[in-house]
This record gives structure tokens, sequence and C-alpha cells, in this order.
């Protein structure tokens, strides 16, 4: 046991920040096509969740299945395996999560649940997925990031983890809410590697889910006793 | 002899000069080497490890650059090269830079087992063949004492088979130290790895005595306490007692510290930088230190 607490998290680091951005690099240079298809599908997520569809819900849930599977198979599978021999664990996870979102949608297309009557829980998402798609890079950015080096929304977890957060936030199912469990396990895993090497981006992930499951259990509180009255509008 | 016409004046001069050129990019000296105690082989006191360095995925860029570092290494009398299946792609690369240089025959390359699986371990061994694409490897060592038990055997058979010439085991960050003791006294091994730096001295008092006594060859990770060391020291000027040790900057002195030590055969920083591998391989040359000045540096490092 002496042994296990001689390890510190740069032990577990197999690669260095630059190494990584440049894997980034490559990956957005052979694969830039796609974002354009990726572009689209965020865009019909934020406008049918700007339009507050019933259709919302399973839509967005089918589109980061789809984004989990990419990142799965393309991040972890090709790029990010060629640097961590810990890639094809993180591949699993995202597998597992395709599945479990892609049931999880055709669920919600047939049972037409809709957004949250939570207030809190309807701004935070709205605020995690814009933080996905725009603060995200910036925080790239802060970390020492060019603008060719990038990780864009959609090919790479962090976002992906971060807009699924927002999406189960928004939606009025607490057995969908379990789902965050995925984005929680990912949150903790990649501090242990963006710790010690001080990126930003991946250290925000795991404050932020932890903040959306403790939104989500107070508003699960607010709506079993009905003693915040004020902050939960009733249907 | 004949006459020396114009012909001959002009061979002779000019083989004077290529000479003349060919000695000036190969240092002056011989480097320090030491001789593995099972064997008597001797190999240079720097090598090289790949640790993140050497971790850099497929980029060409990338790849190209560390062609370079490995490049100087060579060209100052480096061979030792460590790597591990666990390092990511490193096994890769430096199979990319020894092609590209066409130095395979220089390396005395050193990589590891490191698998839980005694099966999955032969598949490991012929993973880095073809990842390093050598024919053999130099040192083949246990990475980390993870299931020594069930790998020692199989590095037994490979070395009787010639597909290595040494094996042993590794560790880090001075872990599993009792286990180590207890596999040098009951096993047939030709290296052992470990950390020992200016600062992280816990294997002077047992292992390294140990070591030497069961004529085992130590190879020695983390030298710059994985660049901890470098962070304390850039601050202050070089002290003039370093350069009366024959070094010329922190790294030489740091690395000096390491390899004078009687029961140490080399050591093995990584770097990814060109101009580190040169400060790096100074240490290659020179004089080995004495224990006071040995006791010097470990004084300095702990009153920083």
């Amino acid at each position: 046991m002496g042994d296990l607490f001689s390890y510190s998290l740069s032990d577990f680091v197999v690669y260095s920040a630059p190494t990584l951005f440049a894997m980034t690099e490559d990956m957005n240079r052979a694969l830039y096509p796609l974002l354009i298809l990726l572009a689209v599908l965020f865009a019909v997520m934020a406008w049918l969740g700007w339009r507050k569809s019933r259709h919302f819900i399973p839509v967005a849930l089918f589109g980061h299945a789809l984004m989990c599977c990419l990142v799965a198979w393309l991040y972890f599978g090709d790029y990010y395996a060629s640097l961590d021999w810990a890639a094809v664990y993180y591949s699993r996870l995202f597998y597992a999560l395709t599945v479990l979102l892609a049931i999880s949608a055709l669920w919600q297309w047939r049972s037409r649940s809709g957004l949250s009557d939570f207030r809190p829980s309807l701004l935070l998402g709205v605020v995690y997925a814009l933080t996905a798609l725009f603060i995200l890079p910036i925080l790239g950015w802060y970390d020492g990031r060019s603008l060719t080096e990038t990780a864009l929304p959609g090919l790479t977890p962090h976002a992906i983890m971060l807009s699924l957060t927002g999406v189960l936030l928004l939606s009025d199912n607490y057995l969908l809410k379990m789902l965050l469990l995925g984005p929680l396990i990912w949150g903790g895993v990649t501090l242990i590697s963006s710790w010690p090497l001080g990126l930003l981006q991946g250290q925000v992930v795991l404050p932020l889910v932890i903040l959306a499951i403790i939104t989500t259990i107070v508003s699960r509180i607010a709506y079993k006793s009905h003693r915040a009255l004020r902050i939960y509008r009733p249907r | 002899m004949g006459p020396l016409n114009r012909r001959a004046f002009l061979q002779l001069s000019s083989s004077v000069l290529v000479s003349g050129a060919v000695n000036a990019a190969i240092p002056a000296v011989s480097p320090l080497q030491k001789a593995i105690p099972s064997s008597g082989e001797l190999i240079p006191v720097i090598g090289m490890g790949s640790w993140i360095t050497f971790n850099v995925g497929n980029s060409v860029t990338q790849r190209k650059a560390r062609s370079q570092v490995l490049d100087e290494f060579f060209n100052a009398g480096g061979r030792v090269i460590d790597s591990s299946p666990m390092y990511g792609s490193a096994e890769d690369v430096l199979g990319y830079c020894l092609h590209e240089l066409d130095r395979q025959q220089d390396a005395f390359a050193t990589t590891k087992v490191w698998t839980s699986s005694t099966q999955q371990g032969r598949v490991q061994f012929e993973d880095s063949k073809r990842l390093w694409q050598l024919p053999r490897f130099s040192v083949y060592l246990v990475h980390n004492l993870n299931n020594w038990r069930g790998h020692l055997p199989y590095l037994q058979e490979l070395k009787q088979s010639g597909q290595i010439k040494y094996l042993g085991l590794s560790t880090s960050h001075g872990r599993r130290h009792s286990d180590v003791e207890d596999i040098l006294n009951t096993q047939l091994i030709d290296f052992v790895q470990l950390t020992y730096n200016a600062a992280d001295r816990e294997v002077e008092q047992r292992l390294l005595p140990l070591a030497q006594e069961k004529g085992v060859a130590v190879m020695v990770n983390r030298p710059f306490q994985t660049g901890r060391l470098i962070n304390r020291v850039k601050r202050e000027l070089f002290p003039e007692w370093g350069a009366a040790m024959g070094c010329d900057n922190w790294p030489e002195l740091l690395l000096k510290f390491v390899i004078s030590h009687p029961a140490v055969n080399c050591a093995i920083p990584a770097t990814s930088q060109v101009e580190h591998m040169r400060e790096n391989m100074g240490a290659n040359y020179g004089r080995l230190l004495a224990d006071y000045e040995r006791k010097r540096i470990a004084d300095a490092i702990r009153d920083l």
C-alpha cells in the first residue's frame, strides 16, 4: 500500500502537452471536412432547443451518441492511441456511452419527455452547451494551443462530455440524468493527466460535472418536497 | 618510396585535410565507459531514456526532431537507449529514428516487458522487436517488477537463444526496494534499473552495495528527478567548484554525481531537445568524481 502512495499524478502521464497539441493538429488537418457536418449537427440541436421542440432531447441524445462513437473510434481508437496505452479503456467508455445514449434517444423519442422545469437546470444546461462550444477552445488557447491545435467540439472528449452534461441538465427525466455518471467518470480520468500537464481544458470538466450533479439533486429534492417553490416552476 | 610529385602531394594533403575534418566531428577523447559485471562488456556511462520525450505518436515533424536528438546522442558517443511498451509510441518512434539515422547497429537497445500476463509478455517481446526494427535487444527488463516471477523464466529462454544479451528488472521512484533486494539475493540477473540522483539517495544504503556485491550492472533512471532537480538548480549560478570538477553545467554535474558511484554503470536521462542532449552528453567525458566531490554535490542540492 505504501508503494501506491509513492505514485504521483505525473507518473500516469506518458506524453507532453506539445505532443498532445501536435496530435490534435494532425487530427484536425486530416478530418476537417467532418467538422462541417458536426457544425450542422450542433446547429440542428441548437435550433430544436431554441424552439423548445419535443424532439430536442432525443435528437440531442442521438447526436451525442454519434459524437461519442466518433471520439471512441477516431480520437481514442486512432490518434490518441498512438500516445497512451490507456486509450483502449477510454475508447470502451465512449463506446458504452454511445450505446446508452442511442437507447436513451429511442426511449425519449417514444416517451416524449421534454425540458426541465427547474430554472437553474435550464440555465446551467445552456451555459454548459455554450461552454463546450466556445469557452473550452478559449481555455485551450490559454493552455498554449495554437488555432490549428485547438481541440474542436464533436471530435474531442472534453467538449462532448460538457455538452452532454448540458443536455442531461435540460432534460426533465431524472432517470436519464443517471447518464451523468459517464461525464463524471471522464472528468475524474482526465484530471489525472490534465493536472500534471497543467491543462485547464481538462481540469474544468470534473468540477462542472459535479456542479451539474448537485444541481440535479437539488432539483429532485425541490420537486419532492415542494419547499423551493420560488425557484421551482410547477407544470 | 617514390618522389613526391604534384599528384602524390595533392592526394596526401587532401587526405590530411579530410581526416582533420572527420576528427573534428568526433570527440577527441573516448567516452567514459564501465564494464557490465556479468560479461566485462564496456558501455558508455551516459545513455538515453525515452519516457515522455519520445512518445510523439505519428507526428512526422516531431519524429524528425527526435531523430536530431538521437543523432546528437550517437555523435557524442552514446549507445544505451532505454524504452518500454508503457511509454506509448516511444518504441515505435525510436525504431523510426534508428532506421532514419541508420544507427541500429550502434544502439545498446534496452526495453522491457510490461504486462501482468506471462503469455502476453511473449507477444510484447515480438511487438517490441517489430517496433524497434531490431532482431534482438541488448537488455530486456521486467518493468516495475510486474509479474517478475512469471516473466523471468521467459527472459532466461530469450537469453539462451541469443535474442537478448542481458536480462534484469526495473523499478522507479524508490518503490519495492525490499523486493528488489530479495531478487538480487535469489535470482541470476545481469541488470537492475532503479532511481538514483543527488536528492534521492536511498539506494546507496542497501541496493547499490548489494548489486555491486552480486555483480549486477546498475542502470539509473530519473537522474534529474524527472526534471525537478534541474528546475531547482537552474536559478543558481553554476559554482566554481563544479567547474573544478571538470563540469560545464548543472546537468553534467548532476549526472557525474550518479555515474561516479562505483556500483552504477550508466544513467539514462531523457530529453527532447538537442541542446539538452549536448549538455547531458558532457558527462560522458572527462573523469569520474571522488567521494568527497559527490558529497559536495549532494550537500549543495540539499541546501538549495
